[in-house]
């Protein structure tokens, strides 16, 4: 098993427990109330300049829409065709116009109150609405083995939570499949192999190798055989292992590179919290341990860090700001990654 | 010509699941033999740090050299016995209540507590342990595999043959087991 074992004269560490806790909702709502009024009004303000933008843009083509019509029918002798290119023309000119004023609305808002939410969750934390987690990153996981072609991603968040490193963002990785439609062209179109917030940390245990733990649809439904089926699973990284806890087990199918290194990182009590870290969760989740690295990859249901636009930026918006960054940070407290009493700083 | 043809291939599938199920019976005896030999890999690395634990240790905690002194003749007896006997296996346990009690009583030597050495040797005692449990953990894994096919029908018939015989899990010791009683473990 390639498990670092510190030398007892290697030179010493620092032992200062650093307790970094995940503030509380109540606590985050008193952040807001106190200190965050300003910019929910200047915010506020913004979306309705930004729905009355849209509204008046809107009129305005509808209302040069049939004047256009009008001239062109004068100019030219088919009507029907006039108005048919005219309508295009108006639809896209409402979505265009649309587009760049929620886009320019979406931008002030993640930069006014995203960066200050966040950064209320450590001093250090540092928030970019552009930025997402490395590509290399996510490849190295190997939670997901499809070769992807295009990868995106925007609402990145980094920092360290007590002696956790971490960053997450929200990603898109796709392919793109070639296929023949039924006359027989061939067609492109792009797969999508993984949306969602995914996240990097640092693990407290030092190893070497791979830990996957990947969602279970089988156990349930088939019992003793699924984990058969799932030792003949090729896709999968590594060898299948089979664990002690049977509610964990139910959960997750997991594999490893080595027997004992799957034991060493998947520690009953880590097991016992991982399971009801996913209870709480509505949707699938995955995970790779992998040389001293956590990847978690969690797909929630919703676009996260988005502002409602037909809602009033209250403290309920920024409440629901809170609930998303708590799926990012609240794995670094649920799992107790701050917990180094092994080798590993 | 048929018939033939169909005897032959039952024999064949018959041979098929013979050899599928000695293979399997041999790959699971000996996934047992690995996992016990990551147990002694794991022992041994904990037997190496004792010598250091005690020569921190004793420099501080003058009351407790009775616990060292014993620390270190179990040491000795755990050398002594061959790696998987019963001897071997219940100087090891005794070893670690040792341990698990030295590190108790260092909460009464603030001295000691806040020692370099001794948070490294702490340290490296926990990473050891947290190994040991993950080796007994795949330990007896391997061993419930290895007895269910034993056990089972058909795989049950080729093991007799084999002469494999059932083995036993790595247990907790007795003393272990019991909820740890914090006010005794401070009474000195």
């Amino acid at each position: 098993m390639a498990i670092a074992v510190p030398s007892p004269s290697s030179p010493p560490q620092s032992s200062v427990p650093d307790a970094w806790r995940m503030p509380s909702r109540d606590d985050f709502g008193r952040y807001v109330e106190t200190t965050m009024a300003e910019v929910l009004r200047d915010l506020e303000k913004d979306r309705r300049k930004m729905i009355r933008k849209i509204a008046i843009t809107t009129a305005v083509v509808l209302g040069l829409a049939p004047i256009a019509v009008l001239i062109g029918t004068a100019l030219h002798a088919k009507p029907a065709a006039v108005a048919y290119a005219a309508g295009l023309l108006a639809i896209a000119a409402i979505i265009a116009c649309g587009y760049g004023f929620t886009k320019a609305y979406k931008r002030e808002f993640k930069g006014r109150l995203i960066s200050p939410l966040v950064q209320f969750f450590g001093a250090d934390f540092v928030y970019s609405a552009d930025a997402f987690v490395d590509s290399d990153r996510y490849s190295a996981s190997r939670i997901f083995r499809t070769a992807f072609t295009r990868y995106s991603g925007e609402d990145y968040i980094a920092g360290t939570a007590g002696r956790t490193r971490f960053e997450c963002s929200e990603i898109c990785s796709e392919y793109e499949r070639e296929y023949v439609d039924s006359k027989g062209n061939k067609q492109k179109s792009w797969k999508t192999i993984f949306s969602g917030l995914f996240i990097v940390a640092d693990f407290n245990k030092a190893f070497s190798g791979g830990v996957w733990v990947f969602p279970d649809s089988l156990e349930s439904k088939l019992g003793w055989l699924a984990h058969k089926l799932q030792e003949w699973k090729l896709d999968r990284p590594g060898q299948l292992v089979k664990l002690e806890d049977p509610e964990f087990e139910q959960l997750f199918a997991v594999y490893a590179t080595d027997q004992m290194v799957a034991r060493y990182v998947l520690s009953p009590s880590l097991m016992k919290r991982i399971t009801e870290y996913r209870q709480r969760l509505s949707h699938p989740l995955w995970m790779s341990f992998s040389n001293g690295v956590l990847y978690v990859a969690l797909a929630p249901d919703r676009d996260l860090f988005e502002p409602k636009m037909l809602s009033v930026v209250d403290r309920e918006q920024c409440m629901s700001v809170y609930d998303d960054i708590a799926i990012g940070l609240g794995i670094i407290e649920d799992l107790n990654l701050n917990t180094r009493i092994w080798s590993k700083r | 010509m048929t018939p033939l043809l169909v005897v032959g291939g039952i024999v064949m599938l018959v041979l098929l699941v013979v050899v599928i199920m000695y293979n399997g019976l041999v790959a699971k005896k000996n996934q047992v033999d690995n996992a016990f030999a990551g147990i002694d890999a794991t022992l041994k690395k904990r037997f190496d740090l004792v010598p250091n634990l005690v020569a921190v240790v004793k420099q501080y905690m003058q009351h407790e050299a009775e616990t060292l002194t014993n620390i270190a003749k179990l040491r000795s007896q755990a050398q002594a016995g061959s790696a998987g006997s019963d001897a071997h296996l219940a100087a090891e346990n005794q070893l670690t209540k040792a341990i698990g009690s030295v590190l108790v009583a260092v909460e009464s030597y603030p001295d000691l507590k806040a020692s370099t050495n001794f948070l490294e040797l702490q340290t490296s005692l926990n990473e050891i342990e947290e190994q040991l449990s993950a080796s007994r953990r795949f330990f007896n894994s391997a061993v419930v595999d290895l007895n269910n096919a034993i056990q089972m029908f058909p795989s049950s018939i080729m093991a007799s043959m084999m002469k494999l015989t059932r083995r036993e899990l790595f247990s907790v010791p007795e003393a272990e087991r019991q909820n740890v009683n914090v006010g005794n473990l401070f009474k000195s």
